[in-house]
């Protein structure tokens, strides 16, 4: 079994890559039909501030009645996406008032998904949800937004006899800079013309210190002398901080206004 | 409180029901079970002739012909026959009453459901001639049916010429004799083997009983009796004749046969129209020329397509189909037509009967499918349940009104829950289950006094198990036939139940019971209430069964039972003795208590259908109660 779940889990993430998958914690039994629920938390740590450009959920649920549950993924910033509502209920078409009645969850929910995991269930098949599924909202609520910080998982039995555990909740993320912490993606910034990106390396200007020649944290003595050093040169040399080809006035006036510590 | 105000919403309004989108292996068709029935093969068939008079004064006598074959039985049907005595004559004037004269009294009770008294007379070795019977203790005005079986094979039979009866059309009824061997083959060639043994039909009348009780003669017209349908709903024909056998002798044979009839008869345009419904399906529309009421038929059709070993069927499609603005829509499951060719799919035999009595409203004999992609790999196994019951999801549904006439009875279910419901039969006035018997989660559907079609029965248990997540049912007599009705037909709790056993029946009258065309008749004399049951007689269960596919067969467990063939007694009942061919439980033969395709678990003796009769009630049997609470799908 467990080595079925990990090829379950191989080929689920399969094309994943460039994307990071953050694993959550929480308890592993869902409260049976109380109306309480259990809540899974996962935190995202990014070293400079980032955008989401996409969010999938890994989930693997053991549970004998799907139909009973619910699970509501909440962002750090309080935006919420429901995964699953009582899978099969409601529904257009009438399968009986308690939902899916199929065992275990194993699968991706993804925007992308080829089924819609609400109308997922079948017959004789285990887990019921499995594959990629798309959630029944969709996932891009939580794009554009910051990654980091909390994010928690909420899942409820709403029904009494069928109980069932959670053994794994994971994110699977992809996300830009958004070095200037302006709300756009680094890309879009320099796209739109909102940030110059002089030395074309995809960067914004203004999250570069294009003037710290020597890389130390701070615009000093040591930059100004590298450009004195090198004036008028023309053939690759450091302290063209402009990017002109030539070490000249502009680079020594990006020193003075650039003085001091970069951040 | 909870759950009694989710069974009160569950109760009001309309539901939209999912039905099934069966399909069917070719293997169906081949072993006959999908095909329409042929009315030749059922119909009605008696071994007995039931003589109808009414008190003049206390005594009454009734001469018949008996043709020297055997033992006689003289059965006395009516209102106070306990106080009634019977005595015989013999053509050589030998009386015969029960008392050391080459004759027995049997007593007992009179109805397969109780409670009434009677006495059957039996005179040993009866020579052939002129018998009289003369009953005394009679009331002036009081009506009085004379049963008589006289130890001959020789049936008499009769079936309709179609099933499909329609209000405004003539129905048409052949007759004709039949050996003991020959009683369930097809009508024609009974009757020309008969014809090869010398039996003959010296004269027959017939009379039509109307719903309301009138009875009007009905006339040959060729070789058949023809009649006009009036009305939609049930009639009986009673077919009086009396027989020459091939030695001669004279013989006497009533039988009663049920027909069913119908209106608001939709008729097919005759073309059919594909579109995707989804990766794996297609939606065949059925257009109608003709306005129709109906929300929903019965429909089916054979898939007919091209590959390497020929033209041939590939599937059936088929179960309750609903009814959107006059017209019929179908889904087929490609995988069905792997490896066929596109261009050669079509239609075969398609037909669509009413829902309630199965009668056939229109057939169509073929239509080609365009526009079809057919894979060219096989299914996988996992597809297979996909195949047979259709999509789950975004299927066809029907609007019902799932409110139950009786409370729901809870016992140690649990709302929610994954159960067994112990079901009962038609017109049940109690528990027919030993309760004691059941352990677990287990519940018991009470609906009393009913008598519902096979499609009102199951929506009404469909209704009752929308209160659990899951069960499965475990049906007595006719609770059996709704128990598979429903899980071959609609979406419910049996198919989410763990387990092979959905559906186990016990004494269901699968293939029919004459029982149930006579009800009406005991109806009249006794009072019960509940009334004949088309689906119930041999041409219903037939016609219904023929919509019955082999996977849900296959979740069927099916027992009956007979008496225990003693040297005292050699029935359950006095009186439907005389209907049922042995062995039998008082009601269901139990060679019509099995269908193939289901599980057949054998037939037991000593057990009855009911209480009340010469053995135990076989839903007390504690241990085939025992099995089925260990083995039935929860």
């Amino acid at each position: 079994m467990m080595h079925h779940r990990l090829c379950m889990l191989t080929m689920l993430l399969a094309g994943t890559a460039g994307a990071e998958t953050f694993c959550g914690t929480g308890p592993a039994n869902i409260p049976d039909g109380t109306g309480g629920s259990c809540s899974w938390t996962l935190q995202i740590d990014t070293p400079a501030p980032e955008l989401i450009t996409s969010v999938r959920v890994l989930m693997t649920v053991d549970h004998p009645w799907v139909g009973d549950l619910s699970c509501t993924l909440f962002a750090p910033d309080g935006t919420s996406v429901r995964l699953i509502d009582r899978v099969g209920m409601p529904d257009s078409t009438w399968i009986g008032p308690w939902g899916c009645g199929g065992d275990d969850i194993l699968c991706l929910f993804d925007d992308a998904g080829s089924t819609a995991a609400e109308t997922a269930c079948a017959l004789d098949v285990t887990p019921v949800l499995s594959g990629n599924l798309q959630p029944l909202d969709s996932l891009s609520a939580f794009q554009n937004r910051n990654p980091e910080g909390t994010w928690t998982a909420i899942f409820t039995d709403h029904s009494f006899i069928d109980a069932g555990t959670i053994s794994q909740l994971c994110l699977v993320v992809e996300s830009d800079s958004d070095c200037n912490d302006n709300g756009l993606p680094d890309a879009v910034d320099i796209a739109d013309g909102i940030s110059e990106d002089t030395d074309g390396d995809g960067i914004p200007d203004e999250c570069q210190c294009s003037a710290d020649i020597d890389g130390n944290g701070q615009v000093d003595v040591s930059d100004l002398l590298t450009v004195i050093a090198n004036w008028n040169c023309s053939t690759g040399c450091d302290g063209d901080i402009d990017g002109s080809g030539m070490i000249d006035v502009t680079d020594l006036l990006a020193i003075i206004s650039s003085w001091g510590d970069c951040n | 409180m909870l759950i009694s105000t989710c069974i009160l919403a569950a109760a009001t309004g309309l539901t939209d029901v999912a039905v099934k989108h069966i399909g069917a292996p070719a293997s169906d068709l081949d072993a006959g079970w999908l095909r329409e029935a042929d009315p030749r093969e059922h119909g009605a068939k008696a071994h007995h002739a039931v003589l109808e008079s009414t008190f003049t004064d206390d005594a009454i006598t009734f001469e018949f012909q008996v043709p020297g074959t055997g033992q006689l039985r003289l059965l006395p049907l009516g209102l106070d026959a306990q106080n009634w005595t019977i005595t015989a004559t013999a053509p050589d004037g030998t009386v015969h009453s029960g008392r050391n004269d080459g004759s027995i009294l049997q007593r007992g009770n009179l109805l397969p459901f109780g409670g009434v008294a009677g006495q059957r007379l039996d005179v040993h070795d009866a020579p052939g001639g002129l018998w009289s019977a003369t009953i005394t203790g009679g009331v002036p005005g009081d009506d009085i049916s004379l049963y008589i079986e006289d130890g001959s094979p020789l049936h008499l039979r009769a079936w309709v010429s179609d099933y499909a009866n329609h209000v405004g059309n003539p129905v048409g009824v052949h007759i004709g004799c039949s050996d003991l061997m020959d009683v369930d083959l097809n009508g024609v060639l009974a009757m020309n083997n008969s014809f090869a043994r010398g039996e003959t039909i010296i004269n027959a009348t017939a009379l039509l009983q109307h719903q309301d009780g009138r009875r009007t003669p009905v006339t040959m017209q060729g070789d058949e009796l023809v009649f006009m349908a009036e009305h939609a709903g049930i009639v009986t024909m009673i077919i009086d004749a009396v027989i020459a056998d091939g030695e001669g002798r004279l013989l006497h044979r009533t039988t009663k046969l049920p027909i069913a009839i119908v209106d608001d008869v939709p008729v097919f345009s005759g073309h059919a129209d594909v579109r995707r419904h989804s990766e794996q399906h297609v939606e065949i529309a059925l257009p109608l020329s003709t306005r129709t009421n109906r929300d929903r038929v019965m429909a089916g059709a054979e898939v007919w397509a091209t590959a390497s070993d020929g033209h041939r069927p590939r599937c059936w499609i088929g179960g309750i189909t609903p009814v959107d603005d006059d017209v019929l829509h179908l889904i087929l499951d490609t995988r069905w037509l792997h490896g066929c060719e596109a261009d050669s799919v079509e239609l075969r035999s398609v037909r669509i009967a009413d829902v309630d009595t199965f009668v056939p409203l229109d057939r169509m004999a073929s239509a080609q499918l365009t526009s079809i992609t057919v894979p060219t790999t096989p299914p996988t196994a996992g597809a297979l349940t996909e195949m047979r019951m259709g999509p789950m999801h975004g299927g066809r549904t029907i609007s019902v009104d799932l409110a139950r006439h009786s409370a729901p009875t809870l016992r140690s279910a649990q709302y929610g829950g994954h159960n067994l419901m112990l079901a009962h039969g038609y017109c049940e006035d109690g528990d027919a289950w030993e309760l004691n018997d059941f352990n677990g989660d287990f519940t018991e559907y009470l609906n009393l006094e009913q008598n519902f079609t096979h499609d009102g029965f199951a929506l009404d248990i469909l209704s009752f198990g929308s209160q659990y997540k899951s069960y499965s049912i475990i049906g007595h007599s006719q609770g059996g036939n709704a128990g598979l009705h429903l899980y071959s037909f609609y979406w419910s709790g049996i198919d989410w139940s763990d387990g092979d056993r959905k559906v186990q029946a016990v004494g269901t009258p699968f293939l029919g019971t004459p029982l149930a065309g006579s009800i009406a008749d005991l109806g009249a004399v006794f009072g019960i209430q509940c009334g004949a049951n088309y689906d119930m007689t041999y041409d219903g269960s037939a016609q219904w069964a023929s919509f019955i596919p082999s996977w849900s067969r296959a979740g069927t467990w099916v027992w009956s039972t007979t008496f225990e063939d003693g040297w005292f007694y050699d029935y359950c009942n006095l009186f439907s003795d005389f209907l049922l061919s042995d062995p039998e439980d008082g009601v269901v033969e139990a060679a019509r208590a099995h269908l193939d395709g289901t599980n057949d678990m054998g037939t037991k003796e000593g057990w009855c259908h009911i209480e009340n009769m010469a053995d135990p009630a076989q839903t007390y049997d504690p241990t085939r109660n025992g099995e089925m609470n260990a083995e039935g799908a929860r």
